[in-house]
């Protein structure tokens, strides 16, 4: 087992860091009251966080991402969610070989 | 059976079947570790103190002999800046946890743990337990993953070859379903994607979902500064 001291060091700032990102959640909304249309706009956070991850990878990959993004789409809309990754992960594996 | 249990069940019930995307990560993280010259205990010691895949690989990517202590920090923190909106907003469905059960769900805060808290906020009150359910199966798969991919990591040379990068997106895809049918989704999303995308083209391809999530939460609230002055204007 080796532990170097400094690189001990970057991951406890690393690990404090990302803990920071967490807790800072939380000051953020005992700051602000949140009501009329602040509310409305934290009410927006989930779709929001959801697309900004979604569609740079769906959309400004490539061809197989985008259809196979389609294809996990209308899985989910039927299929349990375990189903529904696979057949993205599936169909993206097919694609990627089909058309790069 | 009781109540804590049943949901503690619920959460796993519903973890289970995603579990092979931290798997997937966690191997490739400690593979990555171990290439750019961690031990398998400091990769997962890592792994199990900053949680976070997306900001550890990103860290990993600019990580050389001497660290460049900043850069790595920087580095990790600009990846998981969406920890803070994800914080912010499962909060207020948190409030009637315990001080010490709502500092345990933010300190801990993942991406499954989140979405299916705030799906399960649509129909019904989120409760400590169920949360739980969710981050401990991923937890301890993190840090095993780690560790399993520190030492085993050779056997795979390339990991998109097996389309597992895709698996965290395609989670993604089918968590934002319920969304769709709020009012004011389809502008909303409309915002987020195309700012998102234009961020990464433009260059910043760690802050991309942050910088896309506040233009969509901006446009949620013009649309209400409209239907404000709409309802105030007859």
């Amino acid at each position: 087992m080796s532990v170097d001291a400094n690189t001990l060091l970057v991951i406890i700032g690393m690990a404090l860091a990302t803990y920071l990102t967490r807790i800072a959640g939380l000051w953020l909304l005992q700051l602000a009251n949140v009501r009329g249309r602040a509310r409305s706009a934290m009410d927006a956070l989930p779709p929001a966080v959801l697309m900004a991850v979604i569609a740079p990878t769906v959309l400004a990959t490539g061809l197989a991402e985008t259809l196979a993004a389609a294809v996990t789409m209308l899985a989910a809309f039927r299929l349990p969610l375990l189903v529904a990754v696979a057949a993205g992960v599936a169909s993206v594996v097919g694609l990627r070989a089909l058309i790069g | 059976m009781t109540a804590a249990k049943q949901e503690f069940l619920d959460g796993l019930r519903l973890v289970l079947p995603i579990l092979v995307a931290p798997v997937s990560f966690s191997f490739i993280t400690g593979a990555i570790s171990v290439q750019k010259g961690l031990s398998a205990f400091e990769a997962t010691l890592m792994s199990a103190t900053v949680f976070a895949g997306g900001g550890q690989l990103l860290a990993l990517e600019v990580w050389y002999e001497p660290q460049a202590w900043l850069l790595v920090m920087l580095a990790a923190v600009s990846i998981n800046v969406r920890f803070a909106l994800q914080a912010a907003s499962v909060q207020r469905k948190i409030n009637h946890f315990t001080p010490v059960q709502r500092w345990l769900t933010i300190a801990t805060l993942n991406d499954p743990a989140w979405g299916m808290s705030e799906i399960r906020h649509l129909s019904r009150q989120v409760s400590f337990w169920f949360i739980f359910g969710i981050t401990v199966p991923i937890y301890l798969i993190w840090e095993f993953g780690t560790l399993a991919g520190a030492l085993l990591g050779k056997l795979i040379d390339d990991p998109t070859k097996l389309g597992l990068d895709f698996a965290f997106v395609g989670i993604f895809i089918a968590l934002a379903l319920p969304f769709w049918k709020r009012s004011g989704a389809v502008p909303v999303a409309l915002a987020s994607g195309s700012v998102a995308i234009a961020a990464k083209l433009a260059g910043f391809s760690a802050m991309y979902v942050f910088i896309g999530a506040m233009a969509g939460v901006a446009m949620a609230g013009l649309l209400a500064a409209r239907r404000a002055k709409q309802v105030q204007t007859p």
